[in-house]
């Protein structure tokens, strides 16, 4: 207890004299003496408990980091080891949905929305087998567009396909994504049932045909019947 | 260090200079405080009428409903804004500035400056809670007053708050005590975050939840390092002050103090978490939280290690009374952040009334509670008279100790179930509002107790002050005349 | 701790070091997102609000709607906002760049009143989409139209006429006084303009950053589709 005593304030009758308070608080800071006995494993158990703090607290900050990404929105993703789940592929079902989007805003102006086309000028593609067909001549066609007169179903048609690729002269300059979409879509709606399209494929067309400058014509395009 | 520190007076330092005679410093501090706890009180009772009001539409929608000035889209934020900025900072003023000068061993030199700041300070106040109920709120939690009051404010704080400063360095004391490290830090603090605020939100506002992030990091701010500072500085002074002897475990309070500042200036951000703000920036404010259990332990530690024994002074002090309950407010609410760090508890109270609760605990029943008992400290010594009413001192305990527990207790526990309830989809949303009916009218009495502890406190001072005004009116002048002796 | 500059500089220290850390850089990282352009769709997402919408926003804010309304989105498993067994309150988690063209942010604090940020997106209970006239409805009086709402009415954004000719298409279905209706002003239809205009369905790349558990991986294609 005699420390105790050594750190008693002078008091008057409102309490304790700002003076000796801070003068024995400034003491009472460098000595660090404890007033009792018991009290002496208080600092051991202070530092324990910080850094116990500091430990489980990094830890948690660690395993919580998210990559520091500011694309990162939920704390327990990590963008190491999750790279491969956070693909953009999108279901088959975004991707016929997001063709029937393009298809409805800008194709079916001419070929309509049910795909019947309009008869003499644009023709069906609704089981059409240039549709359905190989898919080297449908992603051609889409690319660079189609002139003069076609054949399907034995009627003929005279329209002009405007190109949609990202190809000179086109004025669509649509991405590979969003024509494999749109594909894809004609060639799964209406009944008909042919294998989806890919990005892949219509950039590898695309690099194929890279010199060409102008539309095809129906007998250009016999060699990828 | 100072090996005369048993020296009981210290009159020789005293001979010296004359401001740093106790009584000198308060007399000088007598027209500012007057002023300050004038208008403090004034805010406090429109911030009391206003929260029973809020509260009472909460769970009765058709009350005050008729016009759009009283809708509580608009009583909660200007109740926000009177309490926080009407209330807390003239009375955080009040304190600061004569804990500083106490503290410092410095009279104040002037007056006038300081007197004009407080008047901007009110006005300002004035015009951007006119502004919120007129329809031009900010729509940004604690920062809801308009573009056109907040640079008076700013303006104002600088007059007020450099005073603090001017003491500290006019005064003639050695050392520095932990109330004037929190003091320090408070005052530092938020004239910077304030800054930072209005231009980053209102004036050029950044882009996207930037803004989100920048208005949690200041309301947290707000409320660690300038409130909880503030009340923590008065704690500091008056445990020792009333209890007689040195606060317990004393060597610890700087690791406290550099913790909260450190971590505490990152904690705010707690709130966003869950939010669209990036997964990292919510883990380093939960990190930050957590961090703030050292700085609890030592409170506990300083605070109640220095209590514990002295029970039997609660009965004849009431600025102690109030003090010890902000004592175990402030641990309770420090408790709660962290709580709220937590993944799993958040997601369950996040959004409800439990962060209500929260709130009030650490704006009433800690900081306010703190200033209340430094007021009933202050007060007769400033005013050279003891408090005129003892019976309304112990009403105004009373009330606002039941009150705030009833408040502070009924939202948490509904919050809580709110939360819960929330969490289950197969609860329809409209039940969820039901069964927070209940919990919601219980707040609202207690709203209605701690209005009425207000009004006991503020009838009590103002009789003090009739009671002093003879004799305050005389020392003002007698102080005035004097003044360039007790300057220097 | 006795030496006033050393407190002075050690305050300034840890005050910056908050600054840097939480407001600059963030500010930083991504406070200059960009809008994100998707070629699919040939638009710049978020879209910008219509006209209306954004004087609605004005009317939201100077109502204090955002003292009982959150509008953020939290992840699935993070309370029951989305997800299965959800209140369906959004199609995702809401991010940063959801609130990029929003000159104030107003995420909101208390869920007094259901989440609105994907409000226009949502269907009624009975699976029909929210309309303008439903809103104002509600709106005028909330408890006339659900029997326990805790909302406040806003009888004040409407006004009481008489009617000319046909009356306005807008008018409530209420019994007013003879020959009167009672219309939206204009600070009613921007509202719900506004309120018509939250909507969040675009996925950004940035949303598909989900943790998903190892043992759940499996049934994760099943659940893509069943949406």
């Amino acid at each position: 207890m005699s420390a105790d005593q050594n750190h008693n304030l002078s008091s008057g009758p409102d309490g304790a004299s700002d003076e000796s308070i801070q003068k024995v608080h400034a003491e009472l800071l460098t000595n660090k003496t404890e007033p009792a006995e018991g009290f002496k494993l208080m600092p051991l158990f202070l530092l324990g408990f910080v850094s116990t703090m500091i430990f489980v607290t990094s830890i948690y900050v660690v395993h919580y980091r998210a990559g520091f990404s500011p694309m990162v929105y939920d704390e327990r993703f990590d963008p190491k080891t999750a790279a491969g789940s956070a693909s953009k592929e999108l279901t088959p079902e975004q991707v016929i949905a997001a063709g029937k989007k393009s298809y409805q805003q800008v194709c079916a102006t001419c070929h309509q929305v049910n795909g019947m086309g309009v008869a003499g000028v644009y023709p069906p593609l609704v089981d059409s087998e240039w549709v359905t067909g190989n898919e080297e001549r449908v992603v051609r066609v889409l690319l660079h567009g189609l002139n003069g007169n076609i054949e399907v179903h034995g009627k003929t048609y005279n329209g002009a396909m405007p190109a949609f690729g990202k190809v000179p002269g086109g004025g669509y300059n649509w991405n590979e994504e969003k024509i494999s979409h749109v594909l894809t879509y004609i060639r799964q709606e209406w009944g008909n049932k042919a294998e989806p399209i890919s990005k892949a494929k219509v950039a590898e067309v695309l690099a194929k045909e890279a010199a060409r400058t102008k539309p095809w014509t129906a007998p250009e395009l016999e060699p990828f019947k | 260090m100072a090996t005369d520190s048993h020296n009981p007076k210290h009159k020789s330092d005293c001979a010296l200079a004359p401001s740093c005679d106790a009584s000198v410093i308060d007399a000088s501090l007598r027209a500012p405080l007057t002023v300050l706890i004038t208008s403090a009180l004034i805010w406090l009772l429109v911030a009391g009428t206003l929260s029973v009001v809020a509260a009472w539409q909460l769970h009765t929608p058709s009350f005050f409903n008729n016009c759009e000035y009283v809708t509580y889209g608009r009583i909660q934020p200007a109740q926000s804004s009177v309490f926080i900025y009407g209330w807390g900072f003239n009375a955080a003023f009040a304190v600061s500035l004569w804990l500083m000068a106490r503290l410092s061993r410095g009279a104040l030199p002037g007056c006038g400056v300081l007197l004009l700041g407080t008047v901007f300070w009110n006005v300002g106040v004035t015009v951007g809670v006119g502004g919120i109920l007129a329809g031009f709120s900010t729509s940004l939690a604690s920062l809801e007053m308009p573009g056109f009051a907040t640079p008076l404010l700013w303006v104002a704080y600088a007059l007020i708050a450099a005073w603090s400063f001017v003491v500290f360095r006019a005064g003639r004391s050695q050392q520095l005590f932990a109330s004037q490290w929190y003091l320090f830090v408070a005052l530092l603090a938020f004239p910077w975050i304030y800054a930072i605020a209005q231009i980053m939100l209102v004036f050029v506002p950044v882009r996207g939840t930037v803004q989100s992030v920048i208005q949690a990091w200041f309301a947290g701010n707000l409320f660690l390092l300038w409130f909880a500072s503030i009340a923590l500085a008065a704690i500091y002074y008056f445990l020792p002050k009333l209890l007689k002897k040195p606060v317990s475990s004393y060597y610890l309070a700087s690791t406290g103090f550099w913790w909260l500042v450190v971590f505490g200036s990152w904690a705010g951000i707690t709130r966003l978490i869950g939010g669209p703000v990036p997964a990292w920036v919510q883990t380093f404010g939960a990190a930050a939280t957590f961090m703030l259990l050292v700085p609890l332990v030592i409170f506990v530690l300083n605070f109640l290690g220095s209590l514990a024994g002295n029970g039997a002074l609660l009965k004849d002090s009431y600025p102690l009374r109030f003090i010890t309950f902000g004592v175990f407010a402030l641990l309770l609410v420090l408790l709660a952040w962290v709580f709220g760090a937590v993944h799993g508890f958040a997601a369950i109270t996040q959004f409800t009334y439990f962060t209500a609760a929260e709130a009030q605990l650490g704006y009433y029943g800690f900081f306010t509670m703190v200033i209340f008992g430094a007021l009933y400290a202050i007060v007769p010594r400033v005013f050279a008279t003891a408090w005129a009413n003892d019976a309304l001192i112990g009403v105004h305990f009373v009330a606002s100790a039941i009150g705030v527990t009833l408040v502070v207790g009924s939202l948490a526990i509904g919050g809580i179930n709110q939360g819960l309830q929330l969490a289950d989809a197969s609860i329809a949303f409209t039940s969820v509002t039901s069964a927070t009916l209940p919990y919601l009218f219980s707040a609202s009495v207690g709203c209605v107790l701690i209005a009425i502890g207000q009004l006991a406190f503020a009838i009590n001072f103002f009789w003090t002050l009739a009671n002093a005004s003879a004799c305050c009116v005389s020392s003002v002048k007698q102080l005035l005349s004097a003044q360039p002796e007790a300057t220097r | 701790m006795n030496r006033a500059p050393f407190l002075f500089l050690g305050i300034f220290l840890a005050l910056a070091l908050s600054f840097v850390g939480l407001v600059l850089t963030n500010q930083i990282s991504y406070g200059a997102f960009l809008t994100h352009v998707d070629e699919g769709e040939g638009k710049a997402f978020p879209l910008q609000a219509p006209g209306l919408a954004a004087q609605g926003k004005l009317v939201y804010q100077d109502l204090g709607c955002v003292s009982c309304h959150t509008q953020q989105v939290r992840r699935e498993g993070f309370g029951s906002d989305i997800g299965e067994k959800s209140r369906g309150w959004g199609e995702r988690q809401s991010v940063a760049r959801d609130y990029l063209r929003e000159s104030r942010v107003l995420l909101g604090s208390q869920r007094i009143g259901p989440d609105l940020r994907n409000f226009a997106a949502r269907k009624n209970a009975d699976g029909t989409e929210h309309t303008a006239s439903a809103l104002y409805a509600y709106l005028y009086h909330p408890q006339a139209v659900v029997k326990t709402s805790n909302m406040p009415a806003y009888k004040y954004l409407f006004k009481t006429q008489p009617i000319i000719g046909q009356g306005s298409a807008k008018a409530l279905k209420l019994p007013a006084a003879a020959g009167h209706e009672v219309v939206p002003t204009a600070r009613a239809e921007a509202l719900v303009a506004y309120l018509l205009s939250l909507k969040d369905t675009y996925a950004y790349p940035e949303t598909k950053n989900v943790y998903t558990a190892p043992a759940a991986a499996k049934t994760q294609p099943a659940k893509e589709s069943h949406k």
